[in-house]
């Protein structure tokens, strides 16, 4: 600053009216304001007071300087005005709430949740149901003849085994898949028809970090005069679409099953490594590129003939997935006995 | 299956990368998790369906590939020479178990190590080298699929082998392990004792070991199932038994029994081979060699079109023989190869076709009619139940469907017998339930354990009953739950789930419940007449079974039922325009009367006007005496058309007054 400005009245308002800014700022009472604007802004104010000494400004500079200084009594007036607004209000609501602790956590009511697999289980149906498929039922204690004989499985095949299934007392078995609801849909409707099947299934196998021995699984069925395997990657396309995202790679493979001929596996191209990895270990296909999502065919003429369906007639095609894999990739759970834990602590994670 | 490339390429030239090779092989229907480098070879892990045990073998594989490499196959072909007449006689006796049965002498061995190539091609697939003449036999075995066994001829009792079913014998096996024999098992006996576990296992004492000269060669065909019942049975499965159970290609029997012998006089210093011996003639292929192929059915299944040379083309390189001479446009016959047991019919060359054509050159864009899914009442209401019990601030659960005899083994919904389980995984796990409830408390148990001592848990299932005759077994749908907390808690949630299924208005509480809930803590839950369920808490000696503390309660209602009655329409009714008047009055009373006789006696009095009425304080105490209470209540009342006076309210209170010392037989409380 100049010296010659130091000493000029409207530098010296400047100072002036800064001070009184703060002074204003840091006023807590009625009372106090009072004295403070008559001190700054009344008839003796001090800063009406140098509008009193505007002569010792040189003439051609005074209009500019009256101007400066107006404009500073003005903005003092101002600020004086808002903080009377403020502090009557302040005064109105009382003391301010010293106790009060915005960050405590909120109160709530118990909070329900569903199980992953009835959540994945949502997903499929909504998926399904869109693309104009029924979604039927069926018991969970079944006869050999869902279960194994309607589904092409032949007596002497060893998937009947005790190894392989619960029998129950009277020859009945818990069902080891939800095949045998393809059977109890066909059976009970004329075709064409779309249908869809989840249930829980049962094998007796080793409970460990992959398997065990009740698990889900969905299945599909879509029968016509003219549905072929196009129309079956045309429908499982756009489910794995849905399912996992518009850019997802998939491809599928021969496979075999004795209810399905053209049998097929749908895999989805690991979005980890992108199916390169063959030799280096990707930790989320475990270095085989690829992962199966579901099983997949052209239903077998031997099948349509134990329901009743002409094969020279009808074409269709059937799928089946497991549920628990789905969840499992789908959250990146590493233990599949999460899913029958029940722990709290792992079902409060899922909404 | 484990393929060695090196093994492969004696047959069948490779022009590509070993990963390219399990490429082309995953993509023809076998995938290849693991391309693996031993030494300068690769060895392909490769997953063969069952359908398919011809690849089960080097041979099978290399026939599998040759089409989609563009490559033909050349297999060995095993000459023997001139050897004067020697044979070893065998006898078949159980022909049903084994169709198809030789051997034949071979002599002069020196047992020792193999040649470096035969030790460095087992190894690489995993088979451990023992010795040249063993090693032989499993070459053979990898290489075209048929299990060989070899006897040392020095250790074998009398003229000749038998087989036939085991009569309770005793043996001891290669591994060492003894074996008690019987009806079911196939054995191959000398004269006096059985040497060799039919399929499964040789026996230790005709074992090929440094001393054998002479051997007995075996080559056969054994039942699939007695030897998958045997392996089974004695928990004993070998490289030969998972062969035999699954097929053996009859038209290799004797090949592979050659094939054997040249590499025993190339590689075992042997001087003289015997002739195949059998007293058996070689078994039929029961084989179709016309199975028809329309062209137009490839159209029909797989959605594309594939011409008839092409189909041709394509099953002829998989060694199917075209029966045609002069195949017409829309049709060809078919033989199956001898290795492809599982082509019988039509559908079987469509699938052939396919996967050689590749899924690729199917579109997977063509349009599906739209066709609306129906809107199913019954799953809508079993969606609503499920989303009643999540906002009432319950956690989902899945348990088992197993239980144990004994506490958990619950049946609340109707006490008959439970299923049983005739192959339980554990003995607890032996019942199928009858109930949710037990294997939600071992839930609220575990969860207890892990520091989560006050849970809300529900699961909906079916549980299974037991029907009077065979067939007769039911299985119902129930939604049950735990609650830590009072009978109340419990019944907030049973009171959410009827109010969301349009039932609440109908139901009715009634004291007491079956066992192990308390009897005195508990009630019966009704929709008109009909039982659907029950809630309460569980009782002292249920506590202590499942190690809870007091303050655990349960439900469980029939979820079938509940679907089924639910009225899921909103009925709407307008909201009223006139303010309500409130009352309050307590009315003490003896403990035997029910909040349900007061609720229905203010009911009465009140007719129309009453709004709303429920208890808000019960008092016990000096000022009620001795076995009584007292029942604060509040009334809301209303007229639909106008807003109440003071005096049409004190003459409803004055009725509602009335109405409770007739029917309670109890007094205000002033």
């Amino acid at each position: 600053m100049s010296e010659a400005e130091s000493g000029s009245l409207h530098g010296e308002a400047r100072a002036l009216a800064g001070r009184a800014q703060d002074d204003i700022e840091r006023c807590s009472d009625l009372e106090t304001l009072a004295s403070l604007r008559s001190s700054l802004v009344g008839k003796q104010g001090s800063l009406k007071a140098l509008l009193k000494r505007i002569s010792i400004v040189p003439a051609p500079d005074r209009p500019a300087a009256g101007a400066e200084i107006n404009r500073l009594v003005k903005a003092v007036e101002v600020a004086l005005d808002a903080r009377r607004t403020h502090l009557v209000a302040s005064a109105a609501e009382g003391p301010p709430d010293v106790t009060f602790d915005p960050t405590l956590p909120g109160t709530r009511r118990h909070e329900g949740s569903l199980h992953v697999v009835t959540l994945v289980l949502d997903e499929i149906r909504a998926i399904f149901t869109r693309l104009g498929f029924d979604e039927v039922s069926g018991p969970e204690i079944e006869d050999a003849w869902h279960n194994f004989d309607a589904l092409n499985i032949p007596a002497d095949h060893p998937a009947r085994t005790t190894s392989d299934n619960f029998y129950v007392e009277g020859g009945r078995l818990l069902r080891s898949q939800t095949s045998t609801m393809q059977i109890r849909a066909m059976e009970s409707r004329k075709p064409p028809l779309r249908v869809f099947a989840p249930g829980r299934v049962y094998r007796p196998d080793a409970v460990d970090a992959r398997h065990l021995y009740a698990f889900h699984q969905v299945e599909g069925l879509m029968v016509g005069e003219d549905v072929t395997f196009a129309d079956l990657k045309a429908c499982l396309t756009t489910f794995a679409k849905s399912m996992y995202g518009d850019d997802v790679v998939t491809r599928f493979r021969p496979s075999y099953f004795p209810f399905t001929e053209v049998s097929a596996e749908l895999d989805l191209q690991c979005p980890g490594c992108h199916g390169r990895a063959t030799t280096s270990r990707c930790p989320v296909c475990g270095g085989e590129g690829w992962m199966e999502i579901l099983g997949c065919g052209m239903v077998h003429p031997n099948v349509f003939r134990h329901v009743g369906y002409d094969p020279e007639r009808y074409t269709g095609f059937a799928f089946g997935m497991g549920v628990e894999r789905v969840a499992m990739r789908r959250w990146k759970l590493d233990d599949v006995r999460y899913l029958i834990e029940n722990d709290v602590r792992f079902l409060s994670q899922f909404r | 299956m484990r393929i060695s490339l090196d093994w492969l390429k004696r047959y069948v030239d490779v022009p590509c990368s070993a990963q390219e090779l399990g490429q082309k092989l995953t993509m023809v229907g076998f995938p290849v998790p693991s391309v693996e480098a031993v030494g300068d070879d690769f060895v392909l892990d490769v997953e063969v369906t069952s359908n398919r045990p011809d690849l089960l073998c080097h041979k099978g594989v290399a026939q599998e590939i040759a089409g989609p490499i563009g490559a033909s196959v050349r297999l060995p072909e095993p000459q023997l020479p001139e050897f004067p007449q020697d044979y070893f006689d065998c006898r078949v006796t159980a022909k049903d178990l084994c169709p198809y049965y030789t051997a034949r002498i071979i002599r002069g061995v020196n047992v020792g190590p193999s040649p470096a190539w035969l030790v460095r091609l087992l190894e690489a697939v995993g088979q451990r080298s023992i010795n040249n003449v063993v090693d032989v036999t499993n070459f053979v075995m990898l290489e075209c699929g048929q299990p060989l066994h070899a006897f040392d001829l020095a250790k074998l009792h009398g003229p000749n082998i038998v087989v036939r079913r085991a009569e309770g014998d005793s043996m001891t096996a290669l591994d060492g392990t003894k074996l008690i024999v019987g009806r079911d098992d196939l054995v191959i006996c000398d004269a006096e004792r059985p040497v060799a576990l039919a399929g499964v296992m040789g026996g230790l004492d005709s074992e090929v070991s440094a001393s054998t000269r002479d051997i007995v060669l075996e080559s056969a065909i054994f039942a699939p199932l007695a030897i998958r019942a045997t392996a089974r049975a004695h928990q004993m499965k070998s490289e030969a038994s998972f062969r035999f159970e699954r097929f053996i290609d009859s038209n290799f029997v004797n090949w592979a029994s050659d094939r054997a012998a040249t590499l025993f006089l190339e590689a075992c210093g042997a001087n003289s081979v015997g002739a195949i011996y059998t007293d058996l003639g070689t078994p039929l292929q029961r084989r179709s060699n016309a199975i028809s192929l329309r062209t137009e059915q490839v159209r029909r299944v797989v959605g594309v079109e594939v011409a008839t040379s092409e189909i041709i083309a394509i099953l002829k390189s998989l060694g199917f023989r075209l029966n045609t001479d002069e195949p017409i446009a829309s049709a060809t016959w078919w033989g199956a190869p001898s290795w492809r047991p599982d082509v019988t019919s039509e559908i079987d060359l469509i699938e052939e076709v396919a996967r050689r054509i590749g899924f690729d050159r199917v579109p997977a864009d063509v349009r599906i009619p739209v066709r609306p899914a129906v809107k199913d009442e019954r799953r809508l209401a079993l969606r609503r139940l499920r989303d009643a019990l999540v906002h009432a601030g319950l956690r989902e659960c899945m348990t088992a469907p197993f239980v144990g005899e004994g506490p958990s083994d619950i049946a609340l919904v109707r006490d008959v017998p439970a299923l049983r389980v005739e192959n339980p995984m554990r003995s607890e796990e032996s019942l199928l339930r009858r109930s949710l409830l037990g294997p939600l408390l071992v839930v609220a148990r575990g969860n207890r354990d892990r520091g989560v001592p006050a849970v809300r848990l529900f699961e909906i299932a079916p549980v299974y009953l037991r029907g009077d005759k065979a067939g007769s077994d039911e299985e119902r749908t129930l939604a049950s739950g735990v609650v830590t907390g009072n009978y109340a808690d419990a019944k907030g949630c049973v009171e959410q789930i009827l109010e969301a299924m349009g039932l609440a208005d109908r139901a009715t509480f009634d004291l007491g419940a079956p066992a192990p809930l308390r009897r005195d803590r508990s009630a019966t839950v009704k929709i008109g007449a009909e039982v659907v369920g029950f809630i309460g808490e569980l009782g002292p000696r249920a506590l202590a079974n499942y190690g809870l503390e007091s303050g655990t309660v349960l439900f469980e209602l029939c979820a079938d039922r509940l679907v089924e009655m639910a009225r899921l329409e909103t009925r709407y009714r307008p909201v009223p325009r006139f303010p309500a008047v409130g009352r309050d009055l307590a009315w003490i009373v003896d403990e035997s009367v029910s909040w349900r006789v007061i609720e229905d006696a203010v009911r009465g009095a009140t007719g129309e006007l009453l709004a709303d009425v429920r208890p808000f304080d019960l008092y016990r105490g000096a000022q009620a005496g001795p076995g009584r209470k007292s029942v604060a209540l509040r009334m809301e009342l209303r007229a639909p058309d106008r807003t109440l006076t003071t005096a049409e309210a004190d003459a409803c209170v004055a009725r509602v007054l009335d109405a409770l010392s007739r029917t309670t037989g109890g007094r205000l409380r002033s």
